[in-house]
């Protein structure tokens, strides 16, 4: 691969200050290893950068001068942490910096004339995934939550036309940025590796990747593999269903979240004797609030004798138990629902493992050319069934999806994330947001 | 989850609806707090400063038709003013007209002034649109000249498997005609030995000689076959004197197709050709699958194989890579394909179907455009007593009959061309020849 260099935008000078804005959730994970790089490669360009974070689980039941009580607080908790946050960060005072880089929602509400924000999604149950979050049934009002939403998107808009220029995790989410806000000061930002392709992770470090596939790659006997949180609407439960169709098949799901026992109740309900997958909704399955309830229609929770699974739900693994399964993994099942970016199927690729994802996938289905880097199907169990039959059945196709995910991954590597990084701070240097 | 009138009260869920509906107008007023006029800071404060003078303007009015309450004298005033009624009654509506026609320009002013803001702004949007164009041109530009360098690494690639393919293609041909000439040799040695076990110790036999005999119109009424070192005798004394004159008159021909190739001269004999294709500094070869003959072109300082006609030529086809049939590489130079393909005494000493096989592979072993020469004995010298005809293996070939065989075996041109001899009836003088020569498609 070439260097990226920019033809038409000149990268910023040298030695700016720049905060680094960051909500901080109390956990760590992939997004947290995105910053950490923009953090390194910032600094590289020579820029002097000052993480910002605001703690949310620590703020008060306070947003704007109101207090919220606890009972109150509890009928729209998503509604009133967020408003409380926005407050937070809108009352930052980042005026002894050059520019401000902004991460996850609400940080963009930080004010300053020259504001990036890398942005990779809106609060999306109060956007994109507000009917589903209906749906699903996690609001317990939903005339409330859709009121939430609403307040929401207004609370949110003038912050938004507040940033001069946004750097979108993603075609999906440059999208829903036009869609929603009517933004159009969006470039992209592809984020490189989450997971090293050699010993020492070179995800978090500065400098040319390792190359993608080992000359003593393991065979790929290993289980079909599945990494992502288990939450909604990440989807594991099609994946689930889809290996019961395939009982010679077995498959592993990395990941913890808050769906784990429901997952692996789901994976005893389709195993039991006599069910007919055909006759399984799995819409229901997977868009609920993954609780075990005894009086769930779908009877998941309900006890079940002889079940039978070729299912392992590994939980979390480390990086070097992770690049093996991705290494040995026939395939990687990716079957979440109008994902940001899609990081799992870009980490399979890179491991030259085929990569199976939906057409409604969002930044899944864009990483993915059908038949050519991955195979896209329709988000049902048979259909994803099938596209693992093909895989394991069909060496050749098997070799030319990860020859063409290999390329894929090649082409998205942090030197090129860093020449998007570069380009869409000079543009938010040049740009004076318009509430300045 | 549609609302259900008939619920019952919730005032948790009350109170949260409220301070929902109050935090949100809160952050609303905090945000407008921040906003920035929608006109510029200089256009704002002419506005603002036009409509003070304006209500400046308004509170006096009345001015010339009014006595202020407090003002001394008022009464003498007042009845003054009430002389001047006449003149001051147009006095008011005039001053108010003009407010509000200096009202109604600010009110027109500022809307062009917002106007013109909201044009900056739609030219601002254009410009990030354009400026969101370019950042992400500017990085597809990268990837896909990435992409480029990929592509153009993988067709290095490739170039290189199919060379490498090509090269283990012709080592298997090789070794292939090897084994064929092997396997003709063996197989050619067995017959004889067979012949010979049949005829008794110390004869020999050859299918040459027993044609010979046929052709002479003489079969074999003995049974007995022919000794094959009479036969090669009779050949040589058959063999023309003139072959090296005949090489003159088709230089400029071997020449030409030399340019695409090498040359090889098949059944190369005593070397007349090949002798005098050397000498014109051509890169030819022969072949010939006598050792006598060998020997004693290579104590001439000539290149010879041992092979036979047919073996040498597959040998040769094999040698060249596939992809060069039919097509010269760029400088019109043929790769490693023969530029010509030459025999003095063969088209007319070997059996049709021999003589067959040889022009196909002549066909396969020439580059584009090379050239096959084939000589023949005139038969219209056979009854002449042309020295030619003492070989006992000579047949009568027309010209048409090689002409037409070129062709039908997919040479693209075929001539003819005389190369002298007497043509009176006496016996004696220089014998007749013509020579086939015949050429593939392609070349300049």
């Amino acid at each position: 691969m070439t260097d990226p260099t920019p033809v038409v935008v000149p990268p910023p000078r040298p030695g700016l200050r720049v905060a680094l804005v960051k909500p901080d959730f109390g956990v760590s994970g992939g997004f947290e290893r995105v910053v950490d790089r923009v953090e390194r490669a910032l600094r590289a360009d020579g820029h002097e950068v000052t993480r910002r974070t605001v703690d949310l689980p620590a703020l008060p039941r306070r947003a704007f001068g109101v207090d919220v009580s606890e009972a109150a607080w509890a009928q729209a908790p998503e509604f009133f942490r967020y408003a409380a946050a926005v407050d937070a960060f809108s009352g930052e005072d980042l005026s002894r910096f050059d520019a401000v880089v902004s991460t996850q929602p609400p940080s963009f509400a930080a004010p300053h004339p020259h504001h990036l924000s890398l942005f990779f999604h809106h609060h999306r149950v109060f956007y994109d995934l507000e009917d589903l979050y209906v749906e699903a049934g996690f609001a317990s009002d939903p005339d409330l939550h859709r009121e939430a939403a609403r307040r929401v998107r207004e609370l949110d808009a003038p912050h938004l036309d507040d940033v001069a220029w946004y750097a979108a995790g993603s075609e999906t989410v440059r999208r829903r940025l036009g869609r929603f806000n009517g933004m159009d000061r969006v470039s992209l930002f592809h984020a490189g590796l989450g997971v090293g392709r050699s010993p020492g992770d070179p995800a978090v470090r500065p400098g040319p990747e390792a190359p993608a596939t080992p000359a003593d790659a393991p065979a790929r006997t290993g289980a079909v593999l599945c990494v992502g949180r288990l939450e909604f609407p990440k989807r594991t439960e099609l994946l689930v269903a889809a290996l019961h169709r395939l009982p010679g098949v077995a498959g592993v799901i990395v990941g913890t979240g808050g769906r784990h026992d429901w997952i692996r109740a789901v994976d005893r309900h389709l195993g039991a004797p006599g069910v007919d997958l055909d006759a399984v909704d799995e819409r229901r399955l997977w868009c609920s609030t993954g609780l075990l309830d005894p009086d769930d229609p779908l009877g998941v929770a309900s006890p079940t004798t002889g079940a039978r699974s070729n299912i392992t739900l590994a939980g979390a693994v480390d990086d070097a138990t992770l690049s093996h399964l991705y290494a040995t993994a026939p395939c990687v099942v990716a079957p979440a629902h109008d994902e940001d970016y899609g990081l799992t199927a870009i980490e399979a690729m890179a491991h030259g493992a085929p990569v199976i994802v939906c057409t409604d996938g969002g930044g899944l289905a864009d990483l993915v050319t059908h038949e050519v880097d991955g195979l896209v199907v329709e988000p049902t169990g048979a259909a994803i069934a099938t596209a693992v039959e093909r895989v394991l059945t069909d060496r050749d196709l098997a070799a030319g999806l990860a020859e063409g995910g290999r390329r894929r991954a090649d082409a998205t590597t942090w030197r090129r994330a860093d020449a998007q990084l570069r380009v869409a701070l000079a543009l938010a240097l040049e740009h004076e947001a318009v509430h300045a | 989850m549609p609302a259900d009138d008939h619920r019952s009260p919730d005032p948790a869920r009350d109170e949260a609806a409220r301070l929902v509906g109050e935090v949100a107008d809160r952050a609303e007023a905090a945000a407008e707090r921040t906003d920035r006029p929608p006109l510029g800071r200089a256009a704002r404060a002419a506005i603002d400063d036009a409509r003070g003078h304006l209500d400046a303007a308004s509170r006096s009015a009345g001015a010339g038709t009014e006595i202020p309450s407090e003002a001394r004298l008022r009464q003498l005033k007042q009845a003054a003013l009430v002389g001047m009624r006449p003149v001051t009654s147009y006095q008011v509506p005039f001053n108010r007209d003009v407010l509000a026609a200096l009202d109604r320009v600010v009110t027109v002013v500022e809307d062009l002034a917002s106007r013109a803001e909201g044009f900056d702004d739609g030219l601002d949007n254009q410009v990030h649109r354009l400026q969101a164009a370019l950042a992400t041109l500017d990085l597809q530009v990268g990837d896909l000249d990435a992409d480029a360098h990929d592509v153009a690494g993988t067709v290095d690639s490739l170039v290189e498997a199919v060379e490498a393919i090509r090269r283990e293609q012709a080592t298997h041909g090789r070794a292939l005609a090897e084994l064929r000439s092997r396997v003709d040799a063996t197989l050619r040695a067995t017959r004889e030995a067979a012949a010979a076990a049949a005829a008794g110790p110390g004869r020999t036999t050859t299918a040459s000689a027993d044609r010979a005999a046929e052709d002479a119109g003489r079969p074999s009424v003995t049974g007995r076959p022919v000794d094959p070192a009479l036969v090669r005798r009779l050949a040589d004394g058959g063999r023309p004197l003139e072959l090296a004159e005949w090489a003159e008159v088709l230089l400029p021909v071997v020449e030409a197709a030399a340019a695409l190739g090498p040359v090889l001269d098949l059944e190369s004999g005593r070397g007349e050709w090949l002798g005098a294709w050397v000498a014109a500094g051509l890169d030819a070869t022969g072949a010939d699958d006598d050792p006598e003959h060998r020997a004693e072109l290579t104590d001439r300082g000539l290149d010879v194989v041992p092979a036979a006609p047919l073996a040498a030529l597959v040998q040769a086809a094999a040698a060249a890579p596939p992809a060069d049939r039919g097509s010269a590489d760029a400088t019109g130079h043929g790769g490693n394909r023969l530029g010509a393909v030459t025999a003095a005494v063969l088209a007319d000493v070997i059996e049709l179907d021999e003589l067959v096989a040889v022009v196909d592979a002549a066909r396969e072993a020439l580059a584009p455009g090379g050239a096959l020469v084939l000589a023949s004995a005139s038969p219209r010298g056979r009854r002449r007593g042309d020295v030619q005809w003492v070989d006992p293996r000579r047949r009568p070939v027309d010209a048409r009959l090689l002409t037409a065989l070129a062709l039908d075996r997919g040479f693209a041109e075929a001539d003819v061309i005389d190369l002298g001899g007497d043509t009176g009836r006496s016996g004696g003088g220089k014998p007749r020849a013509h020579a086939l020569v015949a050429r593939v498609a392609g070349g300049a």
